[in-house]
């Protein structure tokens, strides 16, 4: 049997309408569509993935940097397991929706946690050696100075190095890796509270190679994208770096 | 000449003027809203023409009496700002009902609790690095405050810049007495729960104070950097 439709020319629905001319429908259709907007409460744009410029803000405008900010807790946990236990592409899960919170938090608690950790076995130590309970304040600028020059210089450092080769990475993306690396020294440095130097030893290694893989199979990702083989000579060169900054660790805070 | 005797008055003021006793009541439309209690106490100096006198040195008292603030004793300007600030920290150490205590933010409270915080820091500190546990603790709180502010609003709460910096301030004020607790007694069995109580209620009134700010899923993201930041000086605390 046939189905007939009646394409009714009276019916102003199915047709195009000339938003020019048509004053009526025109109210109608804006009054539906502004009514959504002021209701919802609008304290950042949705971030276009192919938007750039932040939804037409500029740099100095703090509704740029919300765009970098628009995930909830369940994301930041999962993006922290997968750099902890570095299984899945990273990568990609990120760059669905770029964040800066871990970025940033996660490198601010690992400092925090270190000088936490690092003072209170100083002060366990010394109280088993019977000598008198000082603390070292400089330990906290120590760790603050190094693992923000080394998220940041690194992260840039291979933002500029894949760039330079061809590799089209995001700034954000580099950095996040580093920061989000830098996730697995927080359960690593409470363990390494036990005052047993060779179990200090081995939980300092365990965090170099969970730390040190998901690293490298990131930056391998982003070097994959150019066809250059030249470039594929940082990634021994950031581990070498990675391992420099994990054998400071060990000795300035997990030694005591 | 009459008319100069008139206006001349041993104070230079209008002989009319309604401003004579704290008790009288203005005349004219109450142009002076909340100057008299802005940050810095105190009235502004009015240096226009007399009409627009009472509505630059005025001040709102209780009641809806308006004084001329330049006429008080000192030590009631002093008093109002030392009263807004006293009234604010008893706000964050004791929030009983809905007193709105911390709508009119100023950092008059969050100075005085970061300063007094930074200077007992430092008596506690080895001798060697009184400045440098004076300076870290200090720019800590400063810039801990401003940035965990930027975090909250960054990812979409609804608070003032300023608003926010100050009750973070005014949430140091259990920090500065723990410290003050800490420096009486040097002893860690008295330090360790003094200090952890102390960071328990900032915690408590800053995490209360962002429950207006409307972050959704959002909530863990914007709590833990406050977390972070107190557990921080508690921490600093507890090892001095």
């Amino acid at each position: 049997y046939n189905i007939v439709v009646d394409v009714d020319d009276d019916e102003p629905t199915l047709e195009f309408q000339d938003f020019a001319t048509t004053g009526a429908n025109q109210g109608r259709m804006n009054g539906g569509s502004t009514t959504a907007a002021t209701s919802a409460p609008p304290p950042y744009q949705a971030p276009g993935t192919t938007d750039s410029s932040g939804g037409g803000h500029s740099l100095w405008h703090i509704e740029y940097w919300a765009q970098y900010f628009n995930v909830d807790s369940r994301d930041v946990v999962q993006r922290t397991y997968m750099a902890v236990v570095p299984k899945d592409s990273f990568l990609d899960v990120y760059n669905a929706n770029p964040d800066l919170w871990g970025t940033f938090w996660i490198p601010t608690s690992v400092i925090f946690v270190i000088f936490v950790t690092a003072s209170l076995s100083q002060g366990i130590a010394e109280a088993l050696a019977g000598a008198k309970r000082e603390y070292d304040f400089t330990m906290l600028t120590f760790a603050v100075f190094t693992v923000y020059t080394y998220v940041l210089a690194i992260g840039t450092f291979v933002y500029g190095v894949t760039k330079y080769f061809g590799s089209h990475p995001g700034l954000m993306e580099c950095l996040s890796v580093y920061g989000y690396a830098m996730a697995v020294w927080i359960p690593i440095s409470v363990l390494c509270v036990l005052p047993f130097n060779w179990f200090r030893w081995v939980m300092v290694a365990v965090g170099f190679a969970s730390s040190g893989f998901f690293i490298m199979r990131a930056v391998n990702q982003i070097v994959g994208r150019s066809n250059g083989k030249l470039h594929k000579a940082i990634i021994p060169l950031l581990l070498v770096v990675h391992a420099l900054l994990v054998v400071v660790f060990k000795f300035k805070f997990f030694n005591y | 000449m009459s008319r100069e005797e008139q206006l001349v008055d041993d104070d230079g003021f209008e002989i009319d003027s309604p401003f004579d006793t704290a008790t009288n009541q203005t005349k004219r439309p109450d142009l002076s809203g909340s100057i008299g209690g802005r940050i810095g106490g105190g009235p502004s100096v009015g240096s226009g023409p007399v009409g627009l006198q009472q509505a630059y040195t005025s001040s709102t008292l209780p009641g809806g009496y308006h004084t001329n603030t330049l006429d008080e004793p000192i030590l009631t300007t002093i008093g109002r700002d030392f009263g807004k600030v006293g009234r604010k920290t008893i706000q964050v150490l004791y929030p009983k009902g809905r007193d709105n205590a911390l709508q009119e933010w100023d950092l008059w409270g969050p100075l005085f609790f970061c300063l007094s915080l930074a200077i007992i820091m430092s008596f506690l500190a080895p001798e060697q690095q009184e400045s440098a546990v004076f300076t870290g603790v200090f720019a800590l709180v400063c810039i801990g405050s401003c940035v965990v502010t930027l975090n909250c609003k960054l990812l979409g709460g609804h608070v003032s810049f300023f608003q926010s910096v100050c009750t973070l301030g005014y949430c140091i004020s259990p920090m500065a007495i723990a410290s003050l607790v800490t420096l009486l007694a040097h002893r860690i069995i008295v330090t360790l729960p003094v200090v952890a109580v102390a960071v328990g209620w900032s915690i408590s009134a800053s995490i209360g104070f962002l429950a207006g700010a409307q972050l959704a899923n959002r909530r863990l993201l914007a709590v833990f950097p406050i977390c972070l930041f107190y557990i921080c000086i508690g921490w600093i605390i507890i090892i001095s």
